[in-house]
């Protein structure tokens, strides 16, 4: 450690270099993380919020709830207790004079079923005609007000808002909750339809009527459009930013090294273990890259206050500490070959010269 | 053997390469070194005379013979130990002298103190040496602040901080005019004397044999003492 804080107070520049492409890189990976981790919440808080196990769906509907419907009559096959609520889901766009237009996902539940009871309502109740709604509270960020009377797609009747919920986002969208009944109208249904899904809290609820079947939350998940493809691009990109922080660490650590393997081997020709050397290079390998991910981490807190709350990224500290020691197992790898390059260094070298 | 001997040599060879494209660089060196005494080693470059002095300090085996430092036979160590002996035992002073630039001179015992924790000189002893050396008041300079000179006694005191009883010198006036390698040559002829070191130089430069208790020569592997050498 006495070696590697003296160096880098001594070269202060070089240093400071290596340090800003350690912070840039850190401060990209952490944006990133926040952004895919953003994203990943707004296609999923929606589903996070029901608590659901299973969710049974249309066999022909290739695990996509927009391409589900499940007829009345196979509900009835169905074994439908509080664990097991309807779900109806529509794409609509809500309207209201002076406002701009949302795009957003329509859920119609039951309010005796566990969903609507679940409901994490910030404000007013839950809706009790199929004209009342429940939306997510970006709507009331968006200048939208209890009792506010909106439109969706082009239904005539007005919906009013008579409540607000938190984290209600599905496939990117703002979810707006109404009754099932309410769903029917915006689908154009006729009586013969149920839902669009059924959820179930029980790990190991089935899909006992024919055309239906049931799939664990999870999958359903990871099978929402996009999201898989999504969740690879982001890993992809911060799995390369860690190769290239690799790679940086790796490059200047074994320059670095190289410029000082004549001091190094006077000091081992004196008797210096090469431990010793090793272990000055790996501290400084981890001050470079502790301080560098502490600025990111500043930088990255500052962006977490500045950025609007529509964006969507989520800063997590967990997820956001665990790369950051993930940062700091890439610089001692990439300590490695500068390390090599020590173990190998003759002091015979600098006798005779 | 003398009793005040540090460093023997016996019968020691050194062969490099294989079969055909073998090089017998030593061949066959007694040698001893007392505490007390300067011994001056010259011979023209390629004549084996760098190559006995990293034998000497336990940097290269010898190919055949025994070679001993304060009574300890290197053939029978372990890498780790010979760098323990070394920390201990010996201070190399170098022709380029190598000290970190980024560590003032203050900094370059702290390092030295950060390896080997004990036995080292006192502050008080290091002080004196610091005045001894000239280079007290260059304490909180960086080597780039300092001249060649300057670098030098640095390097000297740094190899003398650990207190080791063998000091093996490698060119320490190569590229310097006649009153400095005057200078250097009394600071190696006290070192030995008034602290009681057996001191090594290996050297082609003849104007320091003057100050030599030994003088040797060196010349194609084989080593005879001397009386004097024409400069």
């Amino acid at each position: 450690m006495f070696l590697a804080f003296k160096e880098i107070r001594h070269e202060k520049l070089r240093y400071g270099l290596i340090i800003s492409m350690i912070v840039l890189i850190a401060y990209l990976v952490f944006i990133l993380t926040s952004l895919a981790q953003g994203l990943a919440e707004e296609n999923t808080a929606a589903i996070q919020t029901w608590n659901g196990q299973r969710i049974v769906l249309n066999q022909n509907a290739d695990i996509n709830l927009s391409q589900s419907l499940i007829t009345k009559k196979a509900s009835q096959q169905q074994k439908i207790t509080q664990q097991e609520a309807y779900l109806g889901q529509a794409a609509v766009v809500a309207k209201k004079a002076g406002h701009a237009k949302i795009s957003a996902q329509f859920i119609g539940i039951k309010n005796h079923q566990f969903i609507a009871k679940n409901l994490n309502l910030t404000q007013g109740k839950l809706p009790q005609t199929p004209q009342q709604i429940v939306v997510d509270q970006s709507f009331k960020d968006q200048g939208y007000h209890l009792n506010d009377q909106l439109q969706l797609n082009s239904q005539t009747a007005p919906f009013k808002i008579v409540g607000f919920t938190k984290n209600a986002k599905l496939n990117i969208a703002p979810v707006i909750y109404g009754q099932l009944t309410a769903w029917k109208k915006l689908k154009n249904l006729t009586g013969d339809f149920q839902a669009s899904a059924i959820i179930s809290k029980k790990a190991s609820y089935q899909a006992t009527a024919k055309g239906l079947t049931a799939y664990p939350i999870s999958k359903f998940i990871s099978e929402l459009p996009g999201y898989a493809a999504q969740n690879a691009t982001f890993s992809l990109m911060i799995g390369f930013l860690m190769v290239i922080a690799l790679i940086v660490i790796a490059v200047f650590l074994y320059i670095l090294t190289i410029q000082k393997a004549r001091n190094y081997a006077v000091l081992r020709a004196q008797g210096v273990p090469a431990g010793f050397l090793i272990k000055a290079t790996l501290a400084q390998a981890g001050l470079l890259v502790i301080v560098g991910i502490c600025l990111a981490g500043v930088l990255t807190g500052l962006t977490a206050w500045l950025t609007p709350a529509n964006v969507p990224m989520s800063f997590q500290p967990a997820v956001l500490g665990s790369l950051a020691a993930g940062l700091v197992v890439t610089a001692m790898l990439g300590a490695l070959i500068p390390i090599w390059t020590i173990i190998k260094i003759d002091p015979v070298s600098v006798i005779g010269g | 053997m003398n009793s005040a001997a540090i460093l023997t040599l016996e019968k020691v060879s050194k062969v490099f390469g294989q079969q055909e494209s073998q090089i017998e660089v030593l061949h066959q060196i007694n040698f001893t070194a007392a505490k007390g005494q300067l011994n001056l080693i010259i011979g023209p470059s390629g004549s084996g005379k760098s190559t006995l002095l990293t034998i000497a300090g336990g940097l290269q085996s010898a190919t055949h013979g025994t070679v001993k430092i304060a009574g300890q036979n290197l053939a029978q160590m372990t890498a780790k130990q010979r760098d323990a002996l070394r920390l201990t035992q010996i201070g190399f002073i170098l022709q380029s002298y190598n000290l970190l630039p980024y560590l003032t001179v203050n900094e370059q015992f702290t390092l030295v103190k950060k390896f080997k924790k004990t036995a080292n000189l006192s502050s008080t002893s290091l002080a004196s040496l610091l005045n001894e050396l000239g280079i007290a008041a260059l304490k909180d300079k960086y080597p780039a602040e300092l001249s060649g000179g300057q670098q030098q006694r640095v390097a000297i005191a740094r190899a003398l901080y650990p207190d080791p009883p063998l000091i093996l010198a490698d060119e320490p006036t190569a590229a310097l005019d006649s009153q400095r390698v005057k200078q250097v040559g009394r600071l190696f002829s006290q070192l030995a004397k008034q602290r009681q070191k057996a001191v090594i130089i290996v050297t082609h430069d003849l104007r320091l044999q003057q100050f030599a208790d030994h003088l040797y020569q060196i010349s194609d592997g084989q080593i005879s003492e001397v009386k004097q050498l024409k400069v």
